[in-house]
């Protein structure tokens, strides 16, 4: 695999700074969020948004759509919404004196699917994303029409309400590069919103990348390198999340599937390349684990019964976990490092 | 501060190689630390032993020795607990990746080793990068235990132990023929060579192996050689004797005597002179020569006072002999100090009814007769009593065998029972009232109590 030269690195480097420049200027108050939002779109993954309504998920998307100059749906997910209502349907023509089914696409036929309120549509409808998602087309009445590059499903849901609302099932969750929860502003970003926003007024935000840009620094993303050490690490680290396998793991039901180890990979690799770095590293791994695994592990219940969250397992795994499996004499005291950089 | 990629790369290896050495060393020591106190244990053990046995520490020969020995093995523990740790020992990658890591370098040197990027600067402060610092009280405690383990031994007051030989009892035998022949020798009265034949066939017996020494037929050559012994000693003093007699009577009376008597005297002296020199146990050479070379004329011109002291020389040995032979025999079978008198014998068996002693029985082994006798009295052997008998050692006992036999009585309830005219009884008896009492539950007796009230 060709590697990038410095020059290529800074490139795009520029390029993401931009558009997290871009997306913050949108969204205030979290960068934390926009950088991992930028992180899993630069990995080709599929991001799920969770946080309480009004903290700007729908606005992050859309800005998202403006500065990367991409095709953007939106779909509102609702209980009666059909897989044909978002992945097209044949309709009965007629041409040529005769009568034919054309395919009609649906409005995943885009690079930036909003799935709005992912939740609340019905486990069947809900299905209908997995294929588009993993292998990225649609197949209906056994045609196949492949989805347009990129794409991306930047799917939201609200925690709180539960009423008319379908869980995702783990086949689909596991789908998702990303779960990433979006929380409250504080009391400082919310007077910078109301001073910078008018209630129904859009931001303006105009495009900073274009897609064959995107698309390249996707590929760069891909020849960075990951050496031995940090593959060890996301193994191991993932294999932790497994019962048995480690202390903490002993709140979870089921693990993090292979597809989790290589998200990891990917995402830490496209952290790598944000922070104008030619590898991937430890600190990149750590940086992305959380909301890698978060939604990937299945808490047994007695963990849920003692107020145990996702997050705060996975957190407990990764630092369970230590990022080299070096054994060390016990003439030998951990000690804080004095020269640390 | 610039540096040069080549300055930092150099100086990065360094760090590495530094960081590596470090881990390994530690895991050197921590192998060095048990192995050490093993063989501290093992040494002190050895010095104690050493000292109980008088090794003297202080002479220069074991000071040397003693150097190359502990020498030789520190360099084995050395040695065995490098190719122990040598197995945990870290890799140069493996101590790059904790430094970087520690340092929080994103992998940087990594990148770099593989020729992806540059090396990154190096802190001017590096002390403790790599996140460890010795663990004294570890690293300390096992030498310091080693040392003390060892010293301990050279301080303690140790007595060398005495040479002990367990020697395992031999026939008394052996050792009364070696004090018969030690005697001899001293006496210079039996010729040396016969005596040494002697002592040799005494140790051909005693090179047999101890556990065969009281074997049946190693007793029995004991015995033989023994009264081989006896009878040579015999002779001997018989010889001697007869020589001693024919020379003192011809000393004595050398010239009253006739010339038939002379001859006959010196006939005499002749055959016990011939029997001295050929017996089984022949006499000292040297008295032997001199007695060979007095011829009958030689007798009868000898000056009275040398043929006296040539008597008197006989007469000592044959004296000596006699002692000896007196202490060969069995005890029991003569007469001395450890043998009982037949009144002795006689009080301890039981003077016979009419003071008749009993009969002496074998002629060493005390009275032939059984200790029992029949009495116009039937002994009472309390037959009509019945005696428990029973078997103290089951383990032996047969199936079948009776274990034990006791006398005993059925227990009968004699409280008069019986119906008596009237319909009344002498006893109401206490059955009724032991169920109520003792067998009965709490919750029970709540429902006789309930019922019968």
């Amino acid at each position: 695999m060709p590697t990038l030269t410095e020059a290529e690195i800074a490139t795009h480097n520029a390029g993401v700074r931009r558009l997290m420049e871009a997306l913050n200027s949108v969204l205030f108050g979290q960068e934390r969020l926009v950088e991992l939002v930028v992180t899993g779109i630069l990995a080709r993954g599929h991001i799920l948004l969770e946080g309480l309504p009004g903290l700007g998920k729908t606005e992050l998307v859309k800005g998202l759509a403006k500065a990367l100059e991409l095709g953007t749906k939106r779909i509102q997910f609702t209980p009666d919404l059909l897989p044909g209502d978002i992945t097209g349907n044949p309709v009965l023509q007629e041409a040529n004196g005769r009568r034919e089914f054309v395919f009609q696409p649906g409005p995943l036929f885009t690079n930036l699917c909003l799935a709005d309120e992912i939740n609340r549509a019905s486990p069947k409808t809900q299905s209908a994303l997995l294929e588009a998602m993993q292998e990225r087309r649609v197949t209906v009445l056994g045609e196949t029409h492949p989805l347009p590059q990129p794409f991306f499903v930047l799917a939201t849901q609200n925690p709180i309400e539960l009423e008319g609302t379908y869980p995702l099932p783990e086949a689909q969750l596991d789908r998702f590069l990303f779960k990433l929860d979006v929380h409250r502003n504080d009391a400082s970003t919310l007077q910078r919103i109301v001073e910078n926003r008018e209630l129904g007024v859009e931001p303006e935000l105009k495009p900073v990348m274009t897609r064959e840009a995107l698309t390249g620094i996707m590929e760069a993303v891909r020849t960075i390198y990951l050496p031995e050490v940090v593959a060890n690490y996301i193994a191991r680290l993932v294999d932790a999340t497994h019962p048995g396998q480690s202390k903490a793991a002993t709140a979870i039901k089921y693990g993090a599937s292979p597809r989790a180890a290589l998200s990891l990979a990917s995402a830490a690799k496209a952290r790598g390349l944000m922070s104008g770095r030619i590898n991937a590293s430890f600190e990149d791994v750590q940086a992305v684990a959380v909301p890698v695994l978060q939604h990937r592990i299945i808490l047994d219940y007695n963990a849920r019964i003692d107020g145990k969250t996702n997050a705060g397992v996975a957190a407990e795994v990764l630092a369970e976990v230590p990022v080299q499996a070096l054994s060390v004499p016990r003439t030998l005291k951990e000690s804080q490092p004095v020269g640390a950089a | 501060m610039s540096q040069t990629r080549p300055s930092c790369s150099r100086a990065w290896k360094r760090i590495i190689a530094r960081t590596r050495r470090r881990v390994n060393l530690g895991w050197w020591l921590e192998w060095l630390g048990p192995v050490s106190m093993l063989f501290a244990v093992i040494g002190a053990c050895v010095v104690l032993y050493l000292r109980s046995a008088g090794w003297d520490e202080a002479s220069p020969d074991q000071i040397r020795w003693t150097g190359s020995v502990v020498g030789g093995v520190v360099l084995l523990v050395l040695g065995v607990t490098w190719l122990l740790a040598r197995r945990r020992f870290v890799t140069t990658e493996q101590a790059m990746v904790r430094l970087e890591s520690q340092m929080r370098l994103d992998n940087a040197l990594t990148a770099a080793a593989r020729g992806l990027a540059d090396w990154p600067p190096v802190p001017e402060e590096m002390r403790g990068a790599d996140g460890w610092a010795w663990n004294w009280p570890r690293l300390i405690g096992p030498p310091v235990v080693s040392a003390g383990l060892v010293a301990l031994p050279f301080f303690l007051p140790i007595r060398p132990a005495e040479g002990v030989t367990v020697r395992p009892n031999e026939p008394m035998a052996w050792q009364e023929m070696e004090k018969w022949l030690e005697d001899l020798r001293e006496e210079k009265i039996a010729d040396p060579e016969k005596l040494e034949e002697v002592a040799k066939q005494i140790e051909a017996l005693r090179d047999n192996p101890s556990e065969q020494w009281f074997s049946h037929s190693n007793l029995e050559a004991t015995d033989s050689l023994r009264e081989s012994l006896e009878r040579s000693l015999s002779e001997l003093e018989r010889n001697t004797a007869e020589a001693g007699a024919a020379l003192s009577a011809m000393a004595k009376f050398g010239n009253e005597l006739s010339p038939e008597s002379a001859e006959r005297l010196a006939g005499e002296f002749a055959e016990a002179v011939q029997g001295l020199e050929a017996g089984a146990m022949p006499m000292d050479r040297k008295t032997l020569e001199a007695l060979s070379k007095l011829t009958s004329e030689d007798l009868k011109k000898m000056d009275p006072q040398a043929a006296q002291e040539l008597a008197q020389k006989l007469s000592q040995n044959r004296e000596a002999l006699e002692r000896m032979l007196s202490q060969c025999k069995n005890p029991g079978e003569g007469e001395g100090e450890g043998v009982l008198s037949e009144k002795e014998i006689l009080r301890m068996l039981g003077e016979a009814p009419g003071g008749e002693p009993y009969p002496s029985g074998g002629t060493s082994r005390g009275r032939g007769d059984a200790p029992m006798f029949h009495e116009d009295q039937e002994s009472n052997l309390a037959t009509k009593n019945l005696q428990r008998a029973v078997n103290p050692d089951l383990s032996r006992a047969a199936p079948g065998d009776i274990v034990g036999m006791s006398q005993t009585e059925h227990q009968i309830d004699k409280s008069p029972t019986s119906v008596r005219p009237g319909g009344t009884v002498d006893s109401a008896g206490k059955g009724g009232g032991r169920v109520w009492e003792a067998d009965l539950l709490p919750d029970e007796k709540a429902v006789l109590n309930r019922f019968y009230k």
